[in-house]
């Protein structure tokens, strides 16, 4: 039987170009409104040029990845050193939140990184290897202290606060080990411990953040149209105003401050809203096939390992995008979490471009059966 | 692992199933219905004001036009967006010494922009664009604002504006701060003069910053509304009655070669430039400004009133002009006596010389040889008992009937009544505007042009679109000499009979004094109270054998015609003569 060889999933990689380039349209649409584009002003351009340099040095990362063999990174030193250092700048970034009586800090070096969005592909690695390294299931109690060690992360990451973020990672942390055949013994009690945490993070009241608001808000959002439904609506009268063919790019009116966040969570409207039905189902298609193409590779992967790193990853980007445009179009309640590959955010477009290289990394390792070469 | 893997992808598959489905009812289905409500958050329309008609004088002096005042606005974007907001208003603190961070503070939410200082004189403004640059967020708008710059000279003729009553905005096509006139010719020639609103349909941001035009329409000036008022014997009125030292009246100067008003004044004056800083001092002033006594007062007309009598005696045959009857210091009519003004006879006289020393016992009798009903006739054919057909509002005054007595009095008609009615007293009420104009057609030998105050009307680039032309009101039949007679009378009143104060050596002035007493059953004296005194009355024309001018004067108590009203009619028709504002009248 012969193989064939190859390094690159061209679908991936087609899907993700095209969704990276699709963002940058957006992110250029919204922040380059009404202005003459001969007039070079770095404020106006900042979120673009950021978004190519991120995207850039993403790219980069993941061809450097792809080429790396994912079985080094199951090395315990590795491995515990990584989520030692993911866990010191979580609290790095508590430090600096508390010493500067701040709010709200998610980031570290100003608003360049945000280290929770690379939590989250840690995690996965991190769950990957301790379900996986002792063959097939590791044993309760490894187990158990992994799942200790996602609820401690996620706790750290409510304390910023990122509500959103925190109970991603707890989701992600369950499928994972559902998924890596966990022993009832752990699943159960991570199953209940988990879904209490992600009940106090969601409806914990702190500061002004009120989130039964978002509740009522989100089963009639025209009823508190001033406050917490004025995102939804504006939202929802964006995704109407694209109707079938869109507005035309540039031409969408939502950005010109009515839809605030329109680069980040609600890129999706923005895009509803100059590119239409059409260019929507365009970008939910792309996901899709992003997300079908990853799972294949986790099916056919070697190793329990990189089965696991890849569907984790494949979870990860299809929890991602229903959660945000969902969200976008008010079928679950807001909570920030960001479009990969299309919302602005250096952090996690590197999260995310690096989790791609991750996944053709499993792929470049896989024998590929289905595509016999003559 | 594998049954698992599968139950995530079939979750997945339908979780973008729904997404699909739920863009579609949303893009397709619902796109429609809420696009179109959520139009109205991006465009709004912008009411363009038109600047308010002018109202000029015939001889082409503006008397009330729009002037644009200049307010300072911020930009609601600015307060919002700018980290050196504090300093800049620190700076506008120190240029303008106005503290500016009450007022938004207060408007912190406002969407509009917020007015921050209004009506800039020139230096401050000035002073504010040579800074502009420090200030970004800052900016001028102008609003129209209504000056009279002739203040309380033309505040009874012209009336004054103000913010539209929810009637007036649905009865014109206004926006809310479109001015509408109140009172005046501002209130009745208010639809030429507002003018037409444009609007501008614009694309905003969502803190209400202009984007783009999607739609214009200029707002077109209103029209130009030209009086017959001559500004300079305006003047000269406004002038002579304060120089007399009287404090209540009015004054109608009147072409009677057309009837149109030159003159028109009404005291005490207010200021329609101070009109809403000034309200609660004008409604609470006992003499009543806001009152056009000119027009709409109405008095006892006095001796005035027995003019036209003379008319019908002359016309009906009762008396002849040179048939005399005896002026006795009283007659008795029944069992009450009715005396002359002077108790004691002062013998026969003909109907001229009655009229010169306003004989009221020979005006008694021809009162009572005519009877009500001839005297109804004749002073309803000159005028009385209905409102004129005039650019003001005026009252019709009133004239008795036989039938009005039955109803009001249930009492019949005495001859007693018929007496009193023959000089002025009894119950007849009557307006200047109605005297003034009567004695217009005694000028024209029975001809009253009607009053009016129109000359025309014209667009704000100056093509007329409306001109005014004589139209006769009533026409008063009487042969020619019995006219003749009573202007004969009338001008000797001047010369050497009760109203010798309004002779003048400049112009030959005819007239009538008229002296209606305002208080019954009670002697008045020269001692008595100002509120006791009577009423006088002038009411004339010149010159006298070419009738040009008709004035009429009252002056609330003014105690007799001849010692207040007389003086005041000679000075005004001097001065025009004087001045040589008489070549300037057609």
């Amino acid at each position: 039987m012969r193989f064939y060889v190859k390094e690159w999933d061209e679908v991936i990689l087609v899907s993700v170009l095209l969704l990276y380039i699709i963002g940058l349209v957006n992110i250029a649409s919204a922040s380059l409104v009404g202005v003459a584009f001969l007039k070079f002003n770095f404020a106006l351009y900042k979120k673009l040029i950021l978004q190519v340099v991120a995207g850039i040095l993403g790219f980069l990362l993941a061809f450097a990845l792809t080429k790396f063999d994912y079985e080094k990174l199951k090395n315990p030193k590795f491995i515990y050193s990584i989520i030692t250092l993911n866990m010191f700048l979580l609290i790095v970034v508590l430090v600096i939140k508390y010493a500067r009586h701040m709010p709200v800090n998610r980031w570290l070096f100003g608003t360049s990184l945000q280290v929770s969005e690379f939590s989250k592909i840690i995690s996965i690695v991190f769950l990957a290897y301790y379900i996986s390294r002792k063959g097939e299931v590791s044993g309760t109690r490894e187990l158990g202290f992994a799942s200790f060690v996602i609820a401690l992360q996620s706790f750290l990451i409510f304390l910023e606060p990122d509500r959103g973020s925190a109970i991603f990672l707890l989701f992600i942390g369950f499928i994972m080990l559902w998924i890596g055949n966990a022993p009832p013994k752990v699943l159960y009690p991570t199953l209940v411990v988990f879904a209490i945490l992600g009940m106090i993070f969601l409806f914990l009241k702190t500061g002004s953040n009120y989130v039964e608001g978002r509740f009522v808000a989100w089963l009639n959002p025209f009823a508190k149209a001033n406050t917490k439904g004025y995102q939804i609506i504006q939202s929802l009268f964006a995704f109407a105003h694209g109707k079938l063919l869109g507005v035309g790019i540039g031409e969408g009116i939502q950005k010109e401050g009515y839809l605030p966040e329109i680069d980040t969570d609600y890129a999706l409207a923005l895009i509803g809203e100059e590119w239409g039905f059409l260019g929507v189902l365009f970008v939910v298609f792309l996901y899709g096939g992003l997300v079908y193409r990853i799972f294949k590779i986790s099916d056919f992967a070697e190793d329990t390992f990189g089965k696991l790193i890849a569907f984790g990853i494949g979870m990860y980007i299809a929890i991602e995008s229903i959660w945000n445009m969902m969200m976008a179009m008010n079928l679950i309640p807001s909570k920030g979490i960001a479009l990969p590959f299309i919302s602005y955010g250096s952090s996690n477009l590197l999260a995310n471009l690096i989790a791609i290289g991750l996944v053709m990394s499993v792929y470049r390792k896989e024998k590929k059966p289905w595509k016999r070469l003559s | 692992m594998k049954k698992n893997y599968l139950f995530f992808a079939l979750l997945i598959s339908i979780a973008y199933i729904v997404v699909g489905v739920r863009l579609f009812y949303l893009q397709v289905i619902k796109g429609q219905k809420y696009y179109e409500e959520s139009k109205q958050n991006y465009t709004r329309l912008q009411l363009l004001y038109p600047p308010r008609g002018a109202i000029e004088s015939s001889d082409g002096v503006k008397l009330a036009y729009d002037i644009p005042t200049y307010d300072l606005y911020i930009d609601p974007q600015e307060i919002s967006e700018n980290k050196h907001l504090e300093k800049e208003i620190e700076r506008f603190k120190k240029l303008f010494g106005i503290d500016i961070t009450n007022i938004i503070k207060a408007n912190k939410n406002s969407i509009t922009p917020i007015k921050i200082m209004d009506n800039l004189n020139t230096e401050q403004l000035e002073t504010f664009y040579t800074n502009s640059y420090k200030f970004p967020g800052i900016f001028v708008g102008i609003v129209p604002k209504r000056v009279y710059p002739y203040g309380e000279e033309y505040a009874h003729i012209i009336g004054y504006v103000g913010l539209p009553s929810a009637k007036e905005l649905k009865e014109y096509n206004i926006g809310p701060q479109s001015l509408v006139g109140k009172a005046g010719i501002e209130k009745r020639f208010n639809k030429y003069l507002i003018g037409t609103l444009g609007y501008k349909k614009i694309m905003v941001n969502a803190l209400g910053k202009e984007l783009y035009t999607i739609d214009k329409k200029s707002p077109v000036q209103g029209d130009t509304v030209v009086l017959t008022i001559n500004s300079q014997i305006q003047n000269i009125v406004h002038k002579v009655f304060l120089d007399s030292g009287q404090k209540v009246g009015a004054v109608i100067v009147m072409n009677a070669h057309n009837g149109e008003i030159l003159a028109l004044d009404s005291f005490p004056e207010y200021n329609p430039n101070d009109i809403y800083k000034d309200w609660n001092k004008i409604i609470n002033n006992p003499l009543r400004p806001f009152l056009n006594r000119a027009t709409e007062a109405i008095y006892p007309p006095g001796s005035v009133f027995k003019v036209p009598i003379a008319i019908a005696a002359l016309k009906y045959g009762v008396i002849t002009p040179s048939s005399t009857l005896d002026c006795s210091g009283y007659i008795k009519v029944g069992n009450h006596i009715f005396y002359n003004w002077l108790r004691y006879d002062t013998g026969y006289q003909t109907i001229d010389q009655a009229i010169q020393n306003s004989c009221d016992t020979f005006f008694y009798q021809l009162g009572m040889k005519l009877g009500q009903k001839r005297i109804y006739d004749i002073e309803k054919d000159f005028g009385y008992g209905s409102s004129i057909p005039f650019e003001l509002y005026n009252s019709p005054g009133f004239l008795p009937t036989k039938s009005w007595k039955l109803r009001k009095f249930h009492q019949p008609w005495y001859e007693g009544d018929t007496v009193n009615m023959s000089i002025g007293q009894g119950y007849v009420l009557v307006t200047l505007l109605q005297q003034v104009t009567m004695m217009e057609g005694i000028a024209n030998n029975g001809v009253i042009y009607q009053p009016t105050l129109l000359k025309e009307i014209k667009t704000a680039d100056g093509k007329v679109i409306f001109k005014n032309s004589r139209k006769v009101y009533k026409y008063v039949k009487a042969p020619l000499e019995d006219y003749s007679i009573v202007k004969k009378g009338l001008r000797e009143v001047v010369l050497k009979g009760t109203g010798t104060n309004a002779f003048s050596t400049i112009v030959d002035i005819a007239g009538k004094t008229g002296t209606a007493q305002v208080v019954f059953g009670k002697h008045v004296g020269p001692n008595s109270p100002w509120k006791y005194q009577p009423d006088a009355w002038f009411v004339g024309f010149a010159p006298y054998r070419d009738p040009k001018y008709v004035v009429g004067v009252i002056v609330e108590h003014g105690i007799e015609g001849n010692l207040t009203a007389a003086p005041i009619v000679k000075r005004i028709l001097e001065q025009i003569y004087i001045k040589g504002i008489n070549r300037e009248i057609n």
